[in-house]
C-alpha cells in the first residue's frame, strides 16, 4: 500500500513538472517551406540569390525561437529544388514538394513559365506560392494562391518610365533589346503599351539568343533608327555590359537603361567607365543616398555571409518570408492557407525597403503583385550613384 | 529447360508484371509516386521510339523536337480548335510522323556524326520556330498555357474529366504498352530484320537490292509517330507547354536512357528510363549535382558496360548458373556424407 502511494506521488510530481515546463509541453515543430528555382545553369545567379534571401530570413526566424502559432513554436526548414529553368522539371519539383513533403508554402519558381507550371500544381492543392517572373498571365483571379513577391523589370517600368520621361524630356523614340525567350517577349508585351502615355514611340524591338557576345550586327540594325533611349531591362548584367560597350563604340550617345535586379559589379567589370557614363540602373551595390539604413545593413550582412554576386532579389525573398510568417501568426494556423492567403494579400508590412503591400488589381485582375520601393542609380565616373527612390507600384 | 517452358515463363512473368502495374493505383495513394510512375511510362515510350530509329544505325538528337511538335499540335487542336483529345492524340502522332518523314527523306542520306549534327540543327530550328513564328497560335516564348485535360464522354453518363493522377496513370501505361507492343511486333518482323541489317552492314543490304532510304525513312517516321503521340500526352498532362520544354537536353536525356539500358536489347529503354528515374529520385536532395551524376553514370556505362545494363544479363547468367551448380553439388556432398554407408 505504501509502495503504491509512493508511485502515485511520483506520477503526480512528474505530471506537474511536465505541465510547468514549456519546452517539454510544446517542443518546437518543424514547418517546411518549399523552394523551386534554377540553381544550376545560366539562370542560377537569380535562383541562388533568391534562396539566400529565404535562408537569411529563416535563420532570423529560427534564431528568435521560430514562429509562434497560437503558443506553438514552429522552426522553419527550406526544401530546395533545382528546376534548371525547365518548366516540366518545375512541375515535377512542385509535385515532390506538395505531394511527398506536404508543404503548404513554396517560394518559386522565379521565372514566368516556372511560376505558371508551379501554379498548375499548387492552386488545386491550395498551396501559397511566392513567385517572380515578368509575364502577365502568371498572376490572375483564377490563381488566388499565387503571389509575386518581386518587383521585377516589368513592374518597375510602370513607375521608372515616367521618371525617365521627366528627367529626359527629349526622349521620343525607344529601342528595346531583349533575350529571345519568355523574359524578353513578356517584357515587351507588358511595357510597350506604356509608351503612348509618355509620348514615346517604339523605334525598334530586337531579340537575340542568350549566349550572344557579338552585338554589333544587332546594333547595326537598331542604331541607324536613331532611338533616343535604348532599353536593356531584364538582361543579365554581363550582356548589358557588352551591349553598352559595343553601342558606345559604334558612336551611340543616347540614354541607356536597364532595370531588373542588375548586378552592378559584373556590369562594371564588362563595360568601361566611359561607356557606362550616364547609364541608368536599379543597382544598389553602393550604399548612399536614397537607401534606407536597413537596406545597407542587409547588403553588408549578405556580402559577409555569402559574398558576391549581389542581387536585390535577396531582399524580396527575405521580406516575402517575413510577411508570410506574420500572416501565419496572425491567422494562428499553418494549414488554413485560404485564411493565410487573405491576410497575406491585404497586409501592409514594414520591410527592408520600407512599406510593402500587394497591388496590381487593374493590371492582373487581383491584388497579388508586390509594391515596394526601388532606387534608380545613374553611373557617374564609372560608379553608380543612387539618384532617386521610386515606388514600384503596378496599377 | 525446354524452349516452350522458357517462353511460357517469360510470358507469365510479363502478365504478372502488367497485372501488378494495373493494380498499383489501388494501393499507392501517394500522388507524387503516381506522378513518378507516369513520367517513367512516357520516358520508356520515348526511349523505345528513339531506339527504334537507332535500329537503322542513326542517332537523332532531334527526338525532343518531334515530342514538341506532337505536344504543340495537340494543344492547338484541343484548346483552340475544339477537337477531342482522343482524336488529337493520334493526329499529333501523324503530324509528327509526317514532319519526320519529310525531314528524314532529306537528311537520312547522311550518316554518323554528320546526321547527329543535322539533328542538332533541327532541334534548334524547332525551338526558334515555336518561339518566334505564328505567335497567336503557338504563344511564342510564353507557350500555350491551360491546355485542357482529357475528357471521356460516354453516352448517358456524365463526362469523366482527368482531374486526378489515376486516369493519367492508366492512360500513360496503356500508351506505353501500346507503343512498345507495336514497336516490338515490327522489330520481330521481316521489316525489323532489315532495320538491323542496315545497322550492321548497310552496303551489303544495298548490294542485295534493298532500298536503304525507304527503310530508314520508315523507321524514322514510325519513331516520330510515337514521339508525337507521347508529346500529346505530355501537353495534356503538364497542361502548359513552352519551347524550352523540348530542347537538345531533353533529347540527350532520352538518348542517355537508351544507352544506359542497352541499345541492343528491346528491354534496354525500359531498364534505362527506370534507372534514370531512380537516380533522379535518389538525388532529389542534391538536384544541383544531378547532371554531374548522370554524366558519370553515362561514362561508367560506356566504359565498363558498353552494351548497357541489359548487356549485363548474358554476362551474369553463366556466373549465376555456375554458382547455383556449385551450391547444388555442395548440397549433394552434404547429403552423401549424411547417408548410412
Amino acid at each position: 500500500m505504501r509502495k503504491w502511494g509512493l508511485v502515485l506521488c511520483c506520477v503526480v510530481v512528474m505530471l506537474g513538472v511536465v505541465s510547468l515546463n514549456p519546452l517539454l509541453a510544446q517542443a518546437p515543430k518543424e514547418l517546411k517551406i518549399g523552394f523551386i528555382a534554377p540553381l544550376s545553369g545560366p539562370a542560377a545567379p537569380w535562383g541562388i540569390t533568391w534562396l539566400r534571401g529565404v535562408e537569411m530570413a529563416i535563420k532570423d526566424i529560427n534564431g528568435a525561437g521560430g514562429m509562434n502559432v497560437k503558443g506553438q513554436a514552429y522552426l522553419l526548414k527550406v526544401i530546395s529544388e533545382d528546376d534548371k529553368y525547365n518548366p516540366a522539371l518545375t512541375t515535377n519539383a512542385a509535385h515532390r514538394l506538395i505531394d511527398e513533403h506536404g508543404v503548404k508554402f513554396i517560394h518559386g519558381s522565379i521565372t514566368s513559365p516556372g511560376a505558371i507550371a508551379t501554379s498548375t500544381v499548387s492552386e488545386p492543392a491550395k498551396v501559397i506560392i511566392m513567385v517572380g517572373g515578368a509575364a502577365k498571365n502568371r498572376l490572375g483571379p483564377e490563381k488566388p494562391f499565387t503571389f509575386c513577391i518581386h518587383v521585377g523589370h516589368s513592374e518597375q517600368a510602370f513607375t521608372a518610365y515616367p521618371w525617365v520621361a521627366k528627367a529626359f524630356p527629349k526622349i521620343k523614340t525607344v529601342a528595346s533589346i531583349q533575350p529571345n525567350d519568355e523574359t524578353g517577349q513578356a517584357y515587351v508585351e507588358m511595357v510597350t503599351p506604356l509608351y503612348s502615355g509618355l509620348g514615346w514611340t517604339s523605334a525598334s524591338v530586337e531579340y537575340y539568343e542568350r549566349g550572344t557576345k557579338d552585338f554589333y550586327p544587332l546594333l547595326g540594325k537598331v542604331l541607324p533608327k536613331n532611338p533616343d533611349f535604348v532599353n536593356l531591362s531584364g538582361n543579365p548584367a554581363g550582356t548589358i555590359g557588352l551591349i553598352v560597350k559595343q553601342a558606345r563604340e559604334l558612336g551611340y550617345k543616347g540614354v541607356m537603361m536597364a532595370t531588373g535586379a542588375i548586378d552592378a559589379d559584373t556590369l562594371m567589370k564588362v563595360a568601361p567607365a566611359q561607356a557606362l557614363e550616364g547609364f541608368i540602373s536599379d543597382s544598389m551595390t553602393i550604399p548612399g543616398p536614397h537607401l534606407f539604413p536597413a537596406e545597407e545593413k542587409f547588403y553588408q550582412r549578405y556580402m559577409k555571409e555569402y559574398g558576391p554576386p549581389w542581387q536585390a532579389l535577396a531582399i524580396d525573398s527575405y521580406d516575402g518570408t517575413m510577411m508570410l510568417k506574420k500572416a501565419i501568426e496572425q491567422v494562428g494556423s499553418v494549414t488554413d492557407t485560404p485564411a493565410i492567403r487573405d491576410v497575406f494579400a491585404n497586409m501592409t508590412y514594414e520591410g527592408i525597403r520600407g512599406k510593402v503591400f500587394y497591388g496590381g488589381e487593374k493590371t492582373y485582375g487581383i491584388k497579388r503583385q508586390l509594391a515596394t520601393d526601388f532606387v534608380l542609380s545613374i553611373f557617374r565616373n564609372g560608379k553608380p550613384e543612387n539618384t532617386v527612390r521610386i515606388n514600384g507600384m503596378v496599377p | 529447360m525446354p524452349r516452350n517452358n522458357k517462353s511460357f515463363n517469360k510470358n507469365l512473368a510479363l502478365v504478372v508484371a502488367l497485372a501488378l502495374l494495373f493494380v498499383i493505383p489501388s494501393w499507392m495513394k501517394n500522388k507524387y509516386y503516381l506522378h513518378v510512375a507516369i513520367t517513367i511510362f512516357f520516358s520508356i515510350g520515348l526511349a523505345a521510339s528513339l531506339r527504334f530509329i537507332m535500329n537503322t544505325g542513326q542517332i537523332s538528337l532531334a527526338h525532343a523536337a518531334f515530342v514538341g511538335i506532337g505536344a504543340y499540335f495537340s494543344a492547338v487542336l484541343v484548346k483552340k480548335l475544339g477537337f477531342s483529345f482522343w482524336l488529337a492524340m493520334p493526329m499529333a502522332g501523324m503530324i509528327s510522323a509526317f514532319v519526320g518523314a519529310l525531314i528524314g527523306y532529306c537528311t537520312l542520306r547522311i550518316k554518323g556524326v554528320y546526321f547527329i549534327l543535322v539533328t542538332f540543327g533541327l532541334i534548334e530550328i524547332f525551338r526558334i520556330v515555336f518561339t518566334n513564328f505564328w505567335k497567336p497560335l503557338f504563344g511564342g516564348a510564353m507557350g500555350i498555357v491551360g491546355v485542357p485535360a482529357p475528357v471521356i464522354r460516354l453516352p448517358f453518363l456524365n463526362p469523366i474529366v482527368f482531374s486526378s493522377k489515376v486516369p493519367y496513370y492508366y492512360l500513360a501505361l496503356c500508351l506505353c504498352i501500346f507503343s512498345l507492343w507495336i514497336m516490338y511486333r515490327i522489330e520481330k518482323s521481316a521489316i525489323g530484320k532489315v532495320f538491323f541489317s542496315i545497322k550492321q552492314a548497310d552496303h551489303l543490304v544495298e548490294a542485295v537490292g534493298v532500298s536503304l532510304m525507304k527503310y530508314k525513312v520508315m523507321a524514322f517516321t514510325i519513331g516520330c509517330f510515337f514521339a508525337g503521340m507521347i508529346g500529346s500526352f505530355f501537353a495534356h498532362y503538364y497542361r502548359n507547354i513552352f519551347p524550352n520544354n523540348f530542347t537538345m537536353w531533353y533529347s540527350t536525356d532520352i538518348l542517355v536512357a537508351v544507352i544506359i539500358g542497352g541499345v541492343a536489347s528491346f528491354s534496354g529503354p525500359i531498364v534505362g528510363a527506370t534507372i534514370l528515374a531512380f537516380f533522379s529520385e535518389a538525388l532529389s536532395a542534391f538536384r544541383m549535382y544531378q547532371t554531374l551524376v548522370f554524366g558519370l553514370v553515362l561514362i561508367f556505362t560506356i566504359l565498363f558496360v558498353p552494351q548497357g545494363f541489359m548487356g549485363l544479363y548474358p554476362r551474369l547468367t553463366p556466373l549465376i548458373k555456375r554458382l547455383s551448380a556449385r551450391n547444388v553439388s555442395r548440397a549433394h556432398d552434404v547429403g552423401d556424407r549424411g547417408r548410412v554407408p
